[in-house]
């Protein structure tokens, strides 16, 4: 290989990192006096303000990160990383100490550990992770034109399939966890520019007028693609409707109504507390949460019968749950993989292998299943926690990513 | 890995620097978009890549890089494999990126004022000496200064499918030697795929005839129209360029065979003092045939002929016997003497020149050319005509 080695990339990419210094909910004021302090680099004095204020509230994530980036500043890495992990592990919806532990990491050369750690904080955020997907997915679909031309490739342009948001992040909001997601397919504009490589109006599995392709919101894709086949789940009457009701019934009855002194006070990144009042579920919406609990289930029957495969040791069987697409870890290449498997399962006199706990989100045609994992084979035994994330291929789920 | 490739880009942006030697706007225009990279600033370098192709529609690189640079920035490093119907075409590709890197860094000989060792002399009436390399991908225009030689210009170009060393008819393969051009072609009366015109080059020569060597049509052309240039190994043999770099170097061929064409797999590149190192032997062994001719001692003369490589060598030297009994006098003048190593076989050279012959019963000028091998120590021709 002609090319230096990702290594040596990595190395000379200088870690920049910018702290987020802005103070969190709890004690306002006297944060403020820390940070005052901390800016003035009378590091020992922020230090003792904190400790001081710890001894009331030795909780408090405010002061805790305030003691972090303390620490931080005086070189106490080790001190920093420690403080930083506690509230990651205590409040696992502040964004700031792992966007900051990440930064340690990456320090150290552990790419792999800052990565994991941005991928937590993003996991611990939904809304985020969801327009970060976004994000990264419009890029991909540019990424796609510009190879397309460069590689005269005849591989048609897959659509770009957006996720859009139908409920406020419920750890901000407070609402009931994992929010259902719509997906949107969007006949991005970029497929036009591509003229003659743009796959056939047939090849496409969504058709929208042409005046709506520019649009990328949940109101748009529910109008757009009313006799979809490939959709699979019932759309609400109008997400934006409904995303305006809920905001509109929230005020009134909102449990919580933030200090407006304290709001300012608050990180950037988390928006004001509004608490959503529960809506009537329209006959839609008991439509849609119907057809979500059968999704559920079919997941849940995949996997059991993928661990049932795997304790007969039937290798082909076992496999036959994993999409074409599915990417190993490590690098292997499917095949290679595929090999790697072989030669484990079968190796084994005997594998019990038995999933509980599922925990499902599902968005349009792809999905993620926590589970827990036990395995017991003649050699080992534990329990784990387990990831598996989903595709569905015609009518089928199935395995495009495993992860422990 | 596939990662590196792509990372690849960004190494080549933090490693770049010291001066750019080609003139080719449009290299100029990639590397720069791929210095871009290393400022670190994603729009800046997007923007930097838009503009690009959007002068050279065609280029594919261009997309390529901007690919990377997406793909990248989507987290989707991988992707490209996706569109890659044709791993060789992407391949070719990221060899075209490293290979215009190299050269825009500086870090081509001829950059750094080395000249290949094979042009040893030039005839005044060949101008300008093209000397293609293809461990760089690159056509080099040397200007014949009389004592030493210039770059002028160079190009990156593109060669056969299957890469160097042609020997038989349709193996895709690009020539090794000493060429010639030999006419030009009209672009109007060529397929598309060649571009503005051609200049074809006396492929098979005669080495290459003497090892019965296949195939014909050689040539160094332009490119079709849905490409900016061809990837490193694309061509049926010939030396393709870009079609504004076919045009450009236009101004440098003649067609009456005063332009040689040397065709390396990759030169021994020296500095041009060195040069008389191997021009002095070259022209000593030159002079001693000259003057073993005049001398008419026709044993002498002959000596430095092979008999197991000259066709017919029996017929000649009993010609040569025969004539040489008739003269009282020989004067051999030497004119136009170009003498080029021949790159590939070691120990060869040929030497061209116009030959003013005149003796007590004759008086004649012929063009010559002559293939002279060491072997033992000792040089001798074989092959002249």
């Amino acid at each position: 290989m002609r090319f230096l080695s990702m290594h040596h990339a990595v190395k000379s990419i200088l870690v920049v990192s910018v702290f987020i210094v802005l103070p969190l909910a709890g004690f306002a004021d006297e944060t403020d006096e820390i940070y005052a302090l901390i800016e003035q680099d009378r590091l020992s004095d922020a230090m003792r303000q904190t400790e001081t204020l710890l001894r009331d509230a030795p909780e408090d994530p405010a002061l805790l990160f305030a003691q972090a980036v303390i620490a931080e500043k005086k070189g106490s890495n080790q001190e920093a990383i420690e403080i930083y992990k506690g509230l990651t592990l205590s409040h696992p919806e502040l964004l700031e100490p792992f966007n900051n532990l990440a930064i340690h990491y990456a320090r150290t050369g552990d790419y792999k550990a800052a990565i994991t750690t941005l991928e937590q904080a993003m996991q611990s955020h939904p809304s985020i992770a969801t327009a970060y997907r976004n994000l990264t997915a419009i890029y991909a679909q540019l990424a796609s034109v510009a190879y397309i031309k460069a590689l005269n490739s005849d591989t048609p342009l897959e659509p770009l399939e957006l996720a859009s948001l139908e409920k406020l992040d419920p750890l901000i909001t407070g609402s009931s966890p994992n929010p259902p997601i719509l997906v949107a397919s969007v006949q991005n504009y970029i497929s036009e520019s591509l003229g003659q490589n743009s796959p056939s109006e047939d090849d496409q599995p969504i058709k929208e007028p042409a005046d709506k392709t520019k649009e990328i919101s949940a109101a748009d894709s529910v109008e757009s693609k009313p006799d979809s086949e490939t959709r699979s789940e019932p759309e609400p009457e109008s997400a934006q409707q409904k995303v305006q009701a809920v905001v509109v019934e929230s005020a009134p009855t909102a449990v919580e109504i933030p200090d407006p002194e304290k709001v300012k006070k608050i990180a950037e990144p988390i928006p004001e507390p509004i608490v959503i009042a529960a809506v009537t579920p329209t006959a839609e919406a008991k439509q849609a949460a119907e057809d979500i609990a059968a999704q559920k289930q079919a997941l849940i029957n995949h996997i059991k019968s993928w661990a049932e495969a795997w304790s007969d040791r039937d290798v082909d069987r076992y496999l036959s749950h994993y999409s074409e697409r599915f990417k190993p870890r490590d690098n292997l290449t499917l095949e290679e993989w595929k090999k790697q498997r072989h030669g484990r399962l079968r190796w084994r006199e005997f594998i019990i292998v038995k999933p509980s706990k599922y925990n499902i989100s599902i968005e349009g045609r792809s999905a993620t299943v926590d589970f827990s994992q036990y395995y017991k084979s003649e050699r080992f035994e534990d329990t784990i926690q387990k990831t598996l994330k989903f595709e569905k291929e015609g009518d089928r789920w199935l395995i495009t990513k495993e992860l422990i | 890995m596939k990662l590196s490739r792509i990372i690849g880009s960004l190494v080549i942006a933090f490693t770049i620097g010291g001066h750019a030697v080609a003139e080719s706007r449009y290299e100029r225009e990639v590397i720069t978009s791929v210095d871009n990279l290393k400022n670190a600033d994603f729009s800046y370098s997007l923007k930097s890549l838009e503009d690009l192709v959007d002068r050279y529609p065609n280029s594919k690189l261009g997309y390529l890089v901007m690919g990377d640079l997406l793909a990248a920035r989507a987290g989707s490093m991988d992707l490209v494999e996706r569109y890659a119907d044709d791993q060789l075409q992407l391949a070719g590709l990221r060899d075209e990126l490293y290979y215009r890197w190299q050269t825009q860094t500086g870090n081509s000989p001829a950059a750094r004022g080395l000249v290949p060792a094979n042009l040893i002399a030039s005839a005044p009436t060949e101008h300008y000496v093209l000397a293609a390399d293809a461990s760089q991908s690159r056509l080099y225009v040397f200007e014949n200064t009389g004592t030493s030689y210039r770059l002028i210009k160079d190009y990156f170009m593109t060669i056969g499918k299957e890469g160097m060393g042609k020997n038989k008819e349709g193996d895709l393969r690009t020539p090794e030697g000493v060429y010639f051009v030999t006419s030009y072609l009209q672009g109007e009366g060529l397929p598309e795929r060649y571009g503005p015109g051609a200049f074809p080059i006396n492929y098979p020569n005669e080495f290459d005839k003497k090892l019965n060597r296949t195939g014909y049509g050689i040539w160094i052309h332009g490119t079709e129209p849905e490409n900016y240039n061809r990837v490193p190994l694309a061509s049926d043999g010939c030396l393709s360029l870009s079609n504004d770099e076919f045009l450009d170097i236009q101004q440098f061929i003649s067609v009456d065979g005063s332009t040689p064409v040397i065709i390396s797999s990759g030169f021994n590149w020296i500095k041009p003092d060195q040069k008389d190192v191997l021009s002095q032997p070259a022209y000593t062994v030159l002079e001693q045939w000259q003057k073993d001719w005049e001398s008419m001692d026709t044993e002498k003369f002959l000596s430095h002929y092979s008999p197991g490589q000259l066709e017919n060598y029996e017929a000649f030297a009993a010609r040569k016997y025969r004539v040489n009994k008739l003269k009282r006098y020989i004067e051999i003048d030497l004119n136009n003497v170009s003498i080029y190593s021949y790159p590939g076989i070691e120990n060869m050279m040929v030497v061209s020149f116009d030959q003013e012959y005149r003796s007590n019963n004759h008086h004649s000028v012929t063009q010559k050319r002559q293939y002279w091998l060491r072997k033992a120590g000792k040089w001798q021709i074989i092959y002249e005509g």
